[in-house]
């Protein structure tokens, strides 16, 4: 059995991330951890903006807590009243600390994490990739599905495999995690240079290791910028393909010239994206 | 379904690391890779500092390259009597470990046998040819012993850190068909008063993936009473995640899986990050 979280802003319910959760853990056998970020530091209201009204007082502070308050118990019951529903084995964790932190630590001890696209944990709205998702991203220790703003029940698994360990390893790791998933159609998408030849990079051996794991997957590839071919591709998709990929974790000097991949398609694309990497 | 990998150093056969993967096969048919290199190759992997503390490097010879040829037909025939589906890699010119780095990314799991892997290399166990192995590859790996009974019990070995936890998860992941075993989660700590690490995490997760567990706090001294400690789980697996250390740490704290290799008595899975 799988122990999966579901990542919640219990003042901004995200109902899409409940919806992807219930979806995947009622096919699964899994054990899904409603992780509610009730973090102190960060509230509906602005602080610095009830301080600086007229008739201020510390009771107004502690009405709009208790509001605050009320609104994260209410998403949690939501999302308890919704798991009740489908019948699954179900927990949930309040976490009272600063949220980043916090989910980093529960990511150790899950399987997967759940988390919608949106999510800032800040009151400031901000276009996909926000800034939490990305530093979630840049050190989790467990595999993140990063979910759309809009469920639709995942029908098919695109794979993109670049010759490099670490899109085998998210290969492995969503093989592992989700084998459920496996009835699905599956494409795997590798790009290469205009003056490669269009063989799979380590054809043999990627070959014989997808034959034991997506035996009757397709294979795909293109010829190109990897950034462009692959938006183009998956444009084409709809919306109801999860796409696979590995390597976020890049060295910040690198990152400074090119963006990083799952960068790129959170920016262009409202898929499922499954991330892992390992080094 | 799993695609396996079993290494060979070309002149000697680990029956233990075959057995292994048979009792595998057995438990759920598996693709059974034969990685088989050279005996000449490791002379090209040494550094200088390595040929001056006097180990001599062994000469290609004949004698060699028949063995291997041996070597590879016995694993072929072991295979096809016991129903394993195999292939056989083979003809690696240069060097031995690049190319079982590039293997183990397209593979779950990697089976040395801890004594005859590269045993000509030096006598001292674990001997750095399996230690540079262990460190570089990109899939978990079982080190198995030459004797050994094949697991009926599975220790797991969790201090705490993320590459414990890491190691325990991939466990669960490739060997869904242990899981069900009496389970051990054993966190050793010379600190009467220290409890586990994040108990109700560690607890919930392995309980999700175990349901045969028990907890266990060892108040002894981890590196010094666990090899001691182990040795008596008879028919255990050990899982640990401690294999990856910088050079510089690895100089001051030995890593203490390094001990229960040294006195080979169990099987044991080691992954990392």
């Amino acid at each position: 059995m799988k122990n999966i979280i579901a990542a919640f802003d219990g003042l901004k319910y995200a109902v899409s991330t409940q919806e992807y959760a219930i979806n995947i853990a009622k096919q699964t056998n899994t054990h899904l951890v409603g992780v509610f970020m009730d973090d102190p530091t960060y509230n509906s209201f602005k602080i610095n903006e009830v301080v600086a009204e007229k008739n201020f007082s510390l009771d107004k502070i502690k009405k709009l807590e208790a509001v605050d308050k009320a609104k994260r118990y209410e998403s949690a019951s939501f999302f308890e009243k919704a798991c009740e529903h489908a019948k699954l084995e179900f927990s949930l964790h309040h976490d009272h600390k600063i949220a980043l932190q916090e989910l980093k630590q529960e990511s150790i001890y899950a399987d997967l994490i759940l988390i919608g696209a949106n999510e800032t944990l800040t009151h400031y709205e901000e276009k996909p990739p926000t800034r939490f998702i990305r530093d979630l991203l840049s050190d989790t220790q467990c595999p993140i599905l990063i979910v759309p703003h809009k469920f639709k029940a995942i029908d098919k698994i695109i794979l993109l495999y670049d010759g490099e360990p670490s899109s085998v390893y998210a290969i492995k790791m969503f093989s592992y995690l989700l084998p459920q998933l496996k009835h699905l159609g599956t494409e795997v998408i590798s790009v290469k240079n205009l003056d490669d030849t269009m063989h799979l990079p380590n054809n043999k051996l990627m070959k014989e290791f997808m034959k034991r794991h997506y035996p009757k997957a397709k294979f795909i590839i293109m010829k190109g910028w990897a950034e462009e071919e692959i938006i183009a591709y998956l444009k084409l998709q709809e919306e109801n393909t999860l796409i696979v990929l590995g390597a976020y974790r890049r060295g910040a000097v690198s990152r400074w010239f090119r963006e990083s991949m799952a960068d790129i398609l959170m920016r262009n694309l409202k898929l499922p994206l499954f991330i892992a990497h390992n080094k | 379904m799993k695609k396996v990998l079993i290494a060979f150093d070309g002149k000697n056969f680990s029956e233990g690391a075959f057995e292994f993967a048979r009792k595998l096969n057995e438990l759920q048919p598996i693709l059974l890779t034969g990685v088989f290199l050279p005996a000449s190759v490791f002379s090209s992997m040494w550094t200088y500092t390595d040929a001056i503390t006097g180990i001599y490097a062994p000469m290609i010879e004949e004698e060699d390259t028949q063995k291997l040829e041996q070597n590879i037909e016995k694993f072929e025939k072991h295979c096809r009597n016991n129903d394993i589906d195999f292939r056989v890699h083979k003809g690696f010119s240069d060097y031995a470990l690049p190319n079982l780095e590039k293997e183990s990314i397209f593979a779950d799991l990697l089976i040395f046998g801890s004594e005859a892997f590269f045993e000509n290399l030096g006598s001292q166990s674990p001997n750095s040819y399996l230690q540079d192995a262990l460190h570089s590859i990109n899939c978990a790996a079982v080190i198995v012993p030459e004797k050994f009974d094949f697991p009926e019990s599975i220790v797991l070995a969790y201090d705490g850190s993320n590459d414990s936890v890491f190691a325990i998860k991939q466990f669960a992941y490739l060997f869904p068909e242990l899981c069900d075993k009496e389970v051990l989660l054993v966190y050793a700590t010379e600190d009467d008063e220290a409890d586990f690490p994040y108990k109700i995490e560690m607890e919930e997760l392995a309980a999700r993936h175990f349901s045969n567990l028990t907890l266990c706090k060892l108040n002894i001294n981890p590196r010094k009473f666990f090899t001691a400690w182990i040795s008596e789980k008879k028919s255990a697996l050990l899982v640990s995640g401690s294999y990856k250390r910088s050079g510089v740490s690895q100089l001051f704290k030995k890593s203490f899986i390094k001990d229960v290799i040294a006195q080979h008595e169990l099987p044991i899975f080691v992954t990392h990050h």
